[in-house]
């Protein structure tokens, strides 16, 4: 006969966490999509402004950041599909309207398409930013990144805790999962498929690890998933707005100390911060170059939201386009905004279906 | 594991040049722990990322890109360039540049002494020969046969194309008897065949030609190449030197000649990077290795070789270096030369340099009434195979069609001219931007790679009076092309007569041989028939024959382990041990062959 | 002169290489020549096509002097290369030391207006990415 077991002790049980329904974690879960979207026009103005064969240390940096945020979009779709909620991507909401605050944050500071400089570096770290040491998770009105995830991650431990709980949770189809190297490739890691708790966990601490460190170091702890450690992105944008590479002995709270890495912070496209088509309406020229990039960045979305949708080799289409509108982006930049302050035109990465 | 200064100590085996075929000599030596030195005439520059990076800015900047153009001139270690070779008038050699021609025909073909050899500017096409083309002779009364079978030589495919990293679907390349073992597929998937490829395809559907009363198919397949494509299970795609993330796949540069950005296509740096790792491995670059030296008892026992500070300037200073065995692997002509210049491996027979051979590739173009797409993608990505072998060989040459994708490239060029010319007629403004839109999309090229026969006086020679900056001997070369491939190229027109007719192009734009302006007839040949056929071909850059493999000591350099007949730790490696062309592009052949004869290497360092 | 727009050509970030390079190769005064009859060309001929090709083709491409500097400039913008000015030209003003036909830089190579012109991009650069080619071309038409 069994006995009762100490679950029936009088101790009251733990507050559910703040996620604690699946339509919440989906709900959670497609504003991370968002999140991780809304980093990467910024990103890419940075690195488009430079101009080929300068700052190539500095851009190099940069490039490997937004492959990385590249990987996490893939991955959070993942998630989303593995418990069953289809990711939106092509949707006129889903692109923030910069200057922009990050999507549910504290709204603490503002992202902004701004060109390579300190002003962008800047905002770069605050994106990055590691969470304090025992920050509380935040569901909304988020602080880091970090502790937003950190209520997604409780919110899984929790579903999960439910009797039969992951079983309920995981009813996705596995065949809209991307993963491996066949369609996702060039850097920034390989997506894995998400079917349980534990690759769900997997998929959240590469995400958050990758960003601001793994574990409180400077590194994002890819080995562990048979990669070659690198810097998380804090520390790489800190090593460009420092000038100077991090070693071995440097720890996160201090500056860091190695080889000196030369920038040079006027070679650069000196794009106008915040482009908007709506400011070229009597530059037909100008204006129809924007609307090609903004609807060569929309066909974008499309194919994402195609693979993220059942059809993943429709990334090998995504490829083709990114280097379509890292072209079109640099046509812009060269272009006189005609303000007379010295200034570019810029890319806008406004909705044009 | 370094990239020695001055190398001491006795090394297990010494390989000359750092091309695909040493490359994959030193790999397997080094897997089972050999100590390797390699030597390697060129520089080492392509080792770093931004070294590579800035032979690709050289290519831009360089006004005419010709294969050897993104590489620094080495007159330490010269390599014969496109620029340099003109037609031959009779009895005056072509004496421009490194290579000494003496005709009667030019011999258009380059190579390049840098280290990753050739294979730095290679289009990367890595199709087997077939089952027929190593018995010739018995099959078609026709040149001679290999002292080894398809068969025998299968496994070693296989392992070459997941060394090299080929992109193809087993299905596609399963025609002429090239069969496959159960359960092998190439370790990726097979490159997209581009638009102009699929349109072709579908408009020649069904279609055949004649050849000596037969009816042979005219079907457009899609090409093994060594460039990285969607990897298959097991396989991960090795990217750049210096910066494996770059390269993982074909972008699409169309540069792969002379060129590729991205490193997506295999190049033997890509081995030799992942050898230095190993600490059985030595390379010692700017060591021009001048002379094979005898032993008492008929073995080698040394090579010696100049090593130079500064290309053309010195100081230059001569070493020897000394093994166990001693493999050249320094591309057909050098190889040939080394010989010749060490006047060894000549005891039963004169061999030696004799037989050259290449591909001799003969095209033709015309401007398709709609878009084609050219000028994207890799520069082929797929051919007419079917007329790869036949009865016909009795008759003629077999060859593989080359359906290229980069318009009228070989032919004049494009856009430079195009954009010249049009302004020259005062076409300017919107008219220039639409005339070039409206007809460079439309060009369509089709070239033969030429099956050739050996000829004794087809030949690599040497002469003091021709002499290089380090006072090496310049190649000289004799070279002549015969009916049999003559004969191939007036057939081939019928490919293309088929092809540009399924097209629905006007007979006015479909151009066959010399028929435009500023193209020489390189001969006007006159066929069984009594017509006479203006005809034009340029080299295919395989340079197959030199130092053959053979049954016996008499007819031939090496064994078909590719070891020499006279000095049994001497092995004589690559492309210039084909006894017969066949009409593979040869290197993956020649990586194959490096492998099986790897085999005995070990047997003797045993 | 390139059927380019404006904003096109500054697009390439090769416009200061180009307008410092030109004068250095053929003087200030043809330079300046060529341009103040381009611009009165052009406004003269605004939203006339015709017109303005017969006033371009009067006034500059078949003037000895201007018409072979026009299509050098051509030819940087579509190319990135300068070509060695023809012997007339060079018999009446002078051999300028630095008439010579070479590439600009990487850059004016990987600028060539030419493969923007037949809707693909320049071999070895601005890669269009792995499958690009087995799709249908743009076309003209479409490319609007
Ligand atoms: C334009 C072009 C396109 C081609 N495309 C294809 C293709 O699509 N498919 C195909 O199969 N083949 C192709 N080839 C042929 C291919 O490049 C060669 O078959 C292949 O590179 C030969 O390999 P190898 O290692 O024998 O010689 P190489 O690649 O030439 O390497 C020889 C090495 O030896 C070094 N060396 C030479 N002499 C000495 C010396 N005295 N001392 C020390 N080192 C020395 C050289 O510097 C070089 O590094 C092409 C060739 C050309 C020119
Ligand atoms: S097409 Fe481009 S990327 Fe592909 S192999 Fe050729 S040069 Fe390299």
């Amino acid at each position: 006969m069994k006995t009762t077991s100490s679950r029936t002790s009088s101790l009251t049980p733990p507050l559910p966490p703040p996620i604690n329904t699946p339509d919440s974690l989906k709900e959670h879960l497609q504003t991370a999509l968002m999140i991780e979207h809304s980093t990467i026009p910024p990103y890419l103005c940075a690195l488009y402004s430079i101009p080929n064969g300068e700052n190539v240390t500095a851009s190099t940096l940069i490039r490997s950041v937004v492959m990385e945020e590249m990987l996490h979009m893939v991955l959070v779709a993942n998630l989303l599909n593995a418990i069953n909620c289809p990711p939106k991507v092509k949707d006129p909401k889903f692109i923030p309207t910069y200057p922009a605050y990050l999507p549910h944050s504290d709204k603490k500071f503002v992202v902004q398409l701004l060109p390579f400089g300190t002003d962008a570096i800047e905002t770069f770290l605050k994106i990055e930013m590691p969470a304090p040491l025992g920050a509380p998770p935040q569901s909304g009105d988020f602080r880091t990144i970090a502790q937003f995830y950190a209520a997604i991650r409780q919110g899984f431990e929790y579903l999960c805790a439910q009797p039969g709980g992951e079983k309920k949770l995981f009813v996705g189809s596995a065949s809209k999962q991307i993963d491996g190297s066949s369609w996702y490739y060039g850097g920034g890691g390989a997506p894995f498929a998400v079917d349980s708790l534990k690759t769900a966990l997997e998929a959240i601490a590469e995400i958050t690890e990758q960003g601001e460190g793994y574990d409180h170091t400077l590194y994002d702890g890819d080995n562990r998933f048979g990669q070659v450690d690198e810097l998380a992105h804090f520390f790489r944008f800190n090593e460009i707005r420092a000038g100077r590479r991090y070693q071995a002995t440097d720890t996160p709270n201090g500056y860091p100390t190695g080889a000196a890495l030369v920038v040079d912070w006027s070679a650069r496209f000196p794009m106008a911060p915040n482009p908007k088509v709506s400011e070229y309406a009597d530059r037909p020229e100008i204006h129809q170059l924007m609307m090609e990039f903004n609807r060569t960045y929309t066909k974008l979305l499309g194919s994402l939201d195609t693979a993220f949708n059942g059809t993943p080799s429709e990334l090998l289409k995504a490829v083709p386009l990114m280097y379509d509108l890292k072209y079109r982006a640099q046509t812009l930049m060269a272009i006189p905004s005609g303000r007379g302050d010295g200034t570019t035109v810029g890319p806008s990465f406004e909705y044009a279906p | 594991m370094s990239v020695s200064q001055s190398p001491s100590g006795n090394y297990d085996a010494i390989i000359v040049g750092g091309g695909p075929v040493g490359a994959h000599v030193a790999k397997e030596l080094v897997a089972k722990n050999k100590r390797v030195l390699m030597l390697e005439a060129g520089r080492a520059g392509g080792l770093t990322y931004q070294g590579y990076r800035s032979y690709v800015d050289t290519y831009y900047t360089r006004v005419i890109k010709d294969t050897n153009s993104p590489y620094p001139y080495n007159p330490s270690a010269p390599s014969p360039n496109d620029t340099d070779i003109v037609k031959i008038v009779k009895g005056t050699p072509d004496l421009i540049g490194y290579q000494v021609e003496m005709g009667p025909e030019a011999f258009g073909s380059t190579y390049l002494r840098q280290l990753g050899g050739t294979s730095l500017h290679w289009l990367g096409t890595t199709p087997r020969f077939c089952p027929n083309d190593f018995k010739l002779k018995t099959k078609y009364g026709r040149g001679v046969d290999w002292p080894l079978t398809y068969d025998e030589l299968e496994p070693y495919y296989g392992q070459a194309e997941w060394s090299m990293g080929v992109s193809a679907n087993k299905g596609d390349q399963e025609m002429h008897g090239i069969k496959f073992p159960r359960g092998y597929d190439y370790p990726m998937e097979r490159i997209p065949m581009s638009y102009s490829d699929q349109v072709i395809g579908k408009a020649v559907k069904g279609k055949t030609v004649n050849f000596s009363g037969k009816d042979y198919p005219v079907q457009v397949s899609s090409l093994a190449q060594a460039r990285n494509s969607i990897p298959r299970k097991g396989y991960t795609p090795v990217g750049a030197v210096g910066n494996p993330d770059v390269g993982q796949r074909c972008e699409g540069n169309g540069a792969c000649i002379p060129i590729c950005p991205v490193q997506a296509k295999y190049s033997a740096l890509k081995t030799i990077a992942a050898l230095l790792e190993s600490p059985y491995f030595t390379l010692l670059a700017q060591a021009v290795v001048t002379k094979v030296t005898l032993g008492a008892n008929g073995r080698v026992n040394g090579v010696e070789y100049v090593r130079y500070e500064t290309e053309g300037l010195g100081p230059n200073a001569t070493f020897t270096a000394t093994a166990t065995i001693y493999v050249l692997a320094g591309h057909a002509v050098e190889n040939a030369k080394l010989l010749l210049a060490s006047n060894v491996a000549n005891k039963y027979n004169k061999e030696v340099g004799r037989n050259l051979m290449d591909h001799p590739f003969s095209y033709t173009w015309a401007l398709a009434p709609q878009s084609m797409g050219s000028f994207r993608g890799p520069i082929q990505t797929s051919g007419i195979e079917t007329l790869r072998d036949g009865d016909f060989r009795k008759d003629f040459a077999a060859f593989r069609t080359d359906v290229g994708n980069a318009g009228w490239d070989i032919v004049n060029y494009p856009p430079n001219g195009d954009v010249t010319e049009a302004l020259g007629k005062n076409v300017f403004g919107k008219k220039l931007r639409s005339q070039l839109a409206n007809t460079l999309p439309r060009q369509v090229r089709i070239g033969y790679d030429v099956e050739q026969l050996p000829e004794w006086k087809n030949c690599v020679e040497i002469d003091p009076t021709y002499k290089d900056a380090l006072g090496c001997y310049r190649p000289i070369i004799k070279y002549d092309v015969s009916d049999y491939s003559w004969q191939a190229m007036v057939e081939a027109m019928k490919v293309s007569k088929v092809v540009f007719d399924a097209l629905g192009i006007p007979t006015k734009d479909q151009h066959f041989h010399g028929r435009i302006a500023g193209v020489a007839d390189s001969k006007h040949y006159t066929s069984p028939d009594g017509k006479r056929h203006p005809l034009n071909f340029i080299g295919a850059g395989h340079h197959i024959g030199t130092h053959r493999m053979g049954f016996t000591k008499s007819d031939s350099v090496v064994n078909s382990d590719q070891q020499s007949w006279d000095h049994d730790n001497l092995y004589v490696v690559g492309c210039g041990s084909m006894p017969t062309t066949g009409t593979a592009n040869p290197t993956l052949t020649a990586v194959a062959l490096a492998l099986r004869s790897t085999k005995a290497m070990l047997g003797q360092l045993r | 002169m390139t059927g380019f727009s404006e904003a096109e050509l500054h697009g390439t970030a090769m416009a200061k290489t180009y307008f410092a390079l030109i004068p250095s190769i053929v003087g200030e005064a043809l330079f300046g020549r060529l341009l103040a009859i381009w611009h009165d060309s052009w406004i003269r001929g605004k939203g006339d096509e015709p017109l303005l090709e017969q006033l371009v083709t009067d006034q500059i491409l078949d003037d000895p002097d201007l018409g072979p500097i026009a299509r050098n400039v051509a030819s940087l913008w579509y190319l990135g290369m300068w070509f060695q000015l023809p012997a007339e030209w060079r018999n009446v003003h002078g051999a300028w030391a630095n008439d010579v036909t070479f590439v600009v830089s990487p850059q004016s190579y990987t600028e060539g207006l030419v493969w923007k012109a037949i809707h693909t991009h320049p071999p070895a650069a601005k890669q269009p990415g792995y499958g690009s080619w087995a799709l249908p071309p743009v076309t003209t038409e479409d490319a609007s």
